[in-house]
């Protein structure tokens, strides 16, 4: 049938070409005609040349010679003049000649061409051919092997006997092979058979399904591509076993690790053999490999391994792990420890082994509790967490912190118990450390809050003013404060009684009335504050039923009555060193105050023995100050009598003098007159004498009046009475100007009338009397003086100056009454300032003054 | 000038004499009704208890009055002439041995005219006298009497 088709499609292709060759020819010709002559002359010829071509290559050179010719005759009956004739003048037309040349040599070209190409592809097709018929023929010549390699491929004895008993038999053979073929399809293993080229000729649905391969695909092609191994740790690739088997001609099986690369590319690990596959006479004529998947065993032992790995890494972390571990077991054994447990314990791994943890290791007081620790782990199956301390094998405690965990059989028994342990023993001296070191701080805050407080009593204390409540009622609250900040039970303040020298109680706090009756009154020696008041100094009594102070007297019952067991007496002293009193406090035990308590207390003696001495001295000046009152009083009331009482006589005795020597001067001779007048005279200066001491008293009482004036001033003004007084007197007078002061200007002026008159007449008898007043520096204050060139005085008299009614000069020579230095000296110091003289017999004095 | 009396309150013998003796020296003739202590003062003014006493025309043109007086001082004689109409504007000096500020200040808070410190030297006294009188009873224009 095939033959038939191709003559006629080749009779059909002839046809169709010399048709086409016509169609070409009368298809240029019109093109020419259309062309031409615009285009192309009449005398070209191309478009002829163009129909040969395509002509000549695709239908041969017959159609291809048709063209030519009909072109030719085309060209030159139409386009060669004589036109519409057929000439073969050559010489006429050697275009046409040339194009038949020319097409002619073209079509022979491209019909061989053609030809050639033909006989190229029919090559070809012939190869094919062949080849399909080659792998036919080996196809089936694989078959064969196959079932051959079948026979020989597994050592099935019953098949061999079968094959041996029914060699002859081929029906018997047809179904063995029939069956084999079963077996071997439905077997798990995967089986491929190859020829003796190592060509796939049999595969198997396993080895389908492993390898992707389907047998069509895999038919005939060498087994290294379908059966690609490789090295499972190399990756390189693996050698054949289907190589080894025909070059070796022996089983062989592959031990390594062998991975299949499946046709999809990826990776199935697997176990594979290979057997030779012999005729009858022995020789081989295939290969049977059976191989099968092991990738899920593979796997498995890699896990496995992994694991037997990871166990041993942990074993060994374990092992060397610096923290102990070890592992218990429920009859008290010890199972495994590690070398730092043998560390801990002293113990070598053996020793441990054999001894009962529980009794050797852990001293009895903690066996209780770790009982209840393990009962608790057993029960709630979560890790425990305990301190303990092991006995080291050198009978030394190490303490340890155990976290011990719980391993459980299948059954849920006890299969053993697992610690790690850690050496506390730093952990532990931290601790105890940090303890004490926390103890410090709750002592050293407890110090600070009750200094704190102490501090805070004893402003409060120091805030009190003197003048504030009575020195009973704030001695109280220092006794109250003392007996707070000192821990005592009793405390009370005694005053000495200036008259007796007996220590009173004026201040207390916390003792029964009979107890205050006993002690109310204290003389030197009795009891501690009397021990205390004789020597001067602070005693403690620790305990007073062992104290000589106590013992045998009548005090020591009172005490005890009292509850007391433990007193100090600290005296109070005054700041020039004289005992004010005593400040005892007063203990319910025996007790002996710390330093710091001592500190205290010495505080509040200070604050007391102030407050007291403060205290009298405001009483004595209270006293001083009524005294001085009344004194003043009576002063006033003296002087009052003075200037009334002792002026009124006097004035009698001058007036009726006066009298007598007017009324009875007849009667009375001139020595009687004379007399008379003397009296008179007395009078007189006994009523400037009380004048003068009447000034001097109210210099004393008179209110200070300060004001600021200029003393230069004043001083002139009183040199001008002075000189009113006495016109015939010529005296300089110096006086420094602008001289200002502050004081009370009545009472300075009396200074200067003072000063400046004694200057006045006691320079009277110098010829020529001088007067100067100024200022100098004394001991950085201003001092003012008063000089004059007079008689001066003599100096070893000086500290009679400023007393009254002593006088220096006679009263004939100088008159005065002798009280006006001493009203000086009282005016100066009431301004705060001193008065002093310096004076050479005969040269004159200068008085000096200073203010405040 | 006769008509008109001058009133001494004083204590003191001596004293009396010797004012006695001044105003005579400085020819003052007045009549000098002379009362020995604050009592008698108070006798010549209002009477006893406080009831009758000298006439509006028997009140003194001046009247002399020392400080340290038995019973009723001075100053208290003067606090009640001043409290009473009759001698509410009678001129009052004081006339004493004191120079005391007190003195001075209190006598004229309660309205003496004049305050006077007798001097120790009897010419400095009679001198004293002499010029007082010559003021109180020649210069000085008095009130008129019931006219206040």
């Amino acid at each position: 049938v095939n033959k038939a088709e191709k003559r006629s499609t080749r009779i059909f292709y002839n046809l169709l070409g010399y048709l086409v060759a016509v169609a070409s020819v009368a298809l240029a010709t019109w093109l020419k005609f259309l062309a031409q002559p615009t285009i192309i002359p009449a005398d070209v010829p191309i478009l002829y040349l163009l129909a040969i071509v395509p002509t000549a290559i695709f239908f041969g050179f017959g159609p291809a010679l048709s063209v030519c010719v009909l072109s030719f005759l085309a060209y030159d009956y139409y386009f060669i003049p004589p036109i519409h004739q057929i000439t073969f003048d050559i010489t006429e037309t050697p275009i046409a000649v040339i194009f038949l040349v020319v097409g002619v040599l073209f079509s022979y070209l491209a019909s061989n061409l053609r030809e050639k190409n033909r006989i190229a592809a029919d090559e070809i097709t012939a190869r094919k051919k062949t080849e399909a018929e080659l792998i036919t023929y080996r196809d089936h010549l694989e078959e064969l092997v196959q079932q051959r390699t079948a026979d020989l491929g597994k050592t099935n004895l019953a098949l061999k006997e079968e094959i041996g008993e029914h060699k002859k038999d081929k029906e018997a053979l047809r179904q063995s092979e029939q069956r084999w073929a079963t077996t071997l399809a439905s077997i798990g293993d995967g089986v491929v058979a190859t020829n003796v080229s190592g060509r796939v000729s049999f595969m198997n649905t396993v080895a389908e399904a492993l390898t992707g391969w389907k047998t069509d695909e895999a038919n005939q092609k060498p087994i290294s591509e379908v059966f690609n191994i490789i090295n499972e740790t190399t990756r390189q690739k693996a050698e054949n076993p289907v190589d080894k088997v025909l070059q070796q001609g022996i089983i062989c099986s592959l031990a390594n690790h062998t991975i299949l690369i499946r046709k999809d590319g990826s990776e199935i690990s697997i176990d594979d053999s290979g057997a030779p596959i012999k005729n009858l006479e022995g020789i081989t004529t295939g290969v049977v490999l059976v191989f099968r998947d092991i990738t899920e065993r593979r796997k498995a032992e890699k896990v496995l391994r992994q694991m037997e790995d990871r166990n041993k890494l942990l074993a060994d972390i374990l092992e060397r792990a610096p923290q102990p571990f070890g592992i218990g077991l429920p009859d008290g054994q010890l199972g495994i420890v590690n070398k730092a447990f043998c560390e801990l314990t002293g113990y070598s791994a053996e020793e441990l082994r054999t001894l009962d943890w529980a009794k050797v290791l852990t001293p009895p007081e903690y066996l209780t509790m770790e009982t209840e620790k393990l009962n608790e782990l057993v029960r709630t199956g979560q890790p425990v967490r305990y301190e303990k301390e092991y006995i080291r094998k050198d009978n030394s405690r190490v303490p340890i912190e155990l976290l011990v965990s719980l391993a459980l059989s299948s059954n849920g028994q006890v299969e053993y118990y697992y610690s790690f342990l850690t050496d506390i023993t730093e952990r532990k001296r931290l601790e105890q450390e940090r303890q004490a070191l926390l103890d410090k701080i709750t002592d050293a805050q407890k110090q600070t809050s009750f200094d704190l407080e102490a501090m805070t009593k004893l402003q409060k204390l120091g805030a009190i003013s003197i003048g504030e409540g009575d020195l009973s009622s704030i001695l109280t609250e220092i006794v109250e404060v003392a007996v707070s900040i000192s821990g005592a039970d009793y405390g009370n303040i005694q005053i000495i009684d200036h008259e007796t020298s007996d220590l009173k109680i004026v201040a207390y706090q916390g003792y029964p009335n009979w107890w205050l009756d006993f002690w109310s009154t204290v003389s030197k020696g009795k009891g501690t504050c009397g021990t205390a008041l004789e020597r001067g100094e602070r005693v403690i009594v620790e305990d007073i039923e062992q104290s000589p102070i106590f013992v045998g007297t009548p005090s020591l019952d009172i005490q005890l009555k009292a509850g007391i067991h433990a007193v100090q007496s600290t005296p109070l002293i005054s700041r020039n060193g004289k005992i004010l009193g005593m400040f005892s406090t007063q203990y319910k035990t025996a007790h002996k105050p710390d330093d710091r308590t001592l500190n205290l207390l010495d505080l509040l003696a200070r604050q007391a023995a102030d407050i007291i001495e403060s205290k009298e001295a405001e009483e004595e000046l209270k006293r001083r100050t009524t005294e001085l009152e009344a004194s003043n009083k009576e002063l006033e009331a003296f002087s009052y009598s003075v200037s009334h009482d002792l002026r009124a006589p006097l004035r009698s005795i001058a007036g009726f003098s006066n009298i007598l020597y007017e009324d009875y001067s007849d009667k009375l001779d001139e020595e009687g007159k004379q007399h008379l007048k003397k009296i008179e005279a007395s009078s007189d200066l006994m009523g400037q004498l009380m004048d003068d001491l009447l000034k001097l008293s109210r210099v004393t009482r008179s209110e200070l009046n300060i004001e600021k004036f200029n003393l230069s001033e004043m001083a002139h003004e009183v040199v001008q009475e002075l000189a009113k007084n006495e016109p015939s007197r010529q005296v300089k007078v110096t006086i420094e100007s602008d001289l200002n002061v502050q004081g009370d200007k009545n009472l300075l002026n009396l200074v200067l009338q003072n000063l400046l008159g004694n200057a006045w007449k006691y320079s009277s008898k110098t010829t020529k009397p001088r007067i100067d007043m100024g200022t100098v520096k004394h001991n950085d204050k201003q001092a003012y003086f008063v000089r004059d060139n007079g008689v001066g005085f003599d100096m070893a008299y000086a500290n009679k100056l400023f007393q009254p009614f002593q006088r220096l000069h006679k009263a004939t020579e100088f008159a005065g009454t002798g009280i006006g230095l001493a009203t000086v000296q009282r005016i100066i110091r009431r301004h705060g300032g001193e008065v002093w003289a310096e004076s050479t017999v005969g040269e004159g004095a200068t008085f000096y003054f200073t203010l405040n | 000038l006769e008509n008109k009396k001058i009133l001494l309150v004083e204590d003191n013998h001596n004293d009396i004499d010797l004012t006695k003796r001044a105003l005579k020296k400085s020819n003052i003739l007045n009549e000098l009704i002379v009362a020995e202590d604050g009592v008698e003062g108070l006798k010549y003014f209002f009477g006893e208890d406080g009831k009758g006493g000298c006439s509006v025309e028997d009140l003194p043109v001046v009247v002399l009055l020392d400080i340290n007086l038995p019973r009723i001082n001075g100053l208290d004689l003067l606090r009640r002439l001043r409290n009473h109409e009759k001698t509410k504007l009678l001129p009052v000096i004081i006339l004493t041995s004191s120079n005391e500020e007190k003195d001075i200040i209190t006598s004229y808070n309660l309205g003496a005219n004049s305050f006077v410190r007798k001097p120790v030297k009897f010419d400095e006294f009679a001198e004293a006298i002499r010029v007082l009188g010559l003021f109180w009873l020649v210069i000085n224009q008095p009130a008129p009497n019931g006219k206040h």
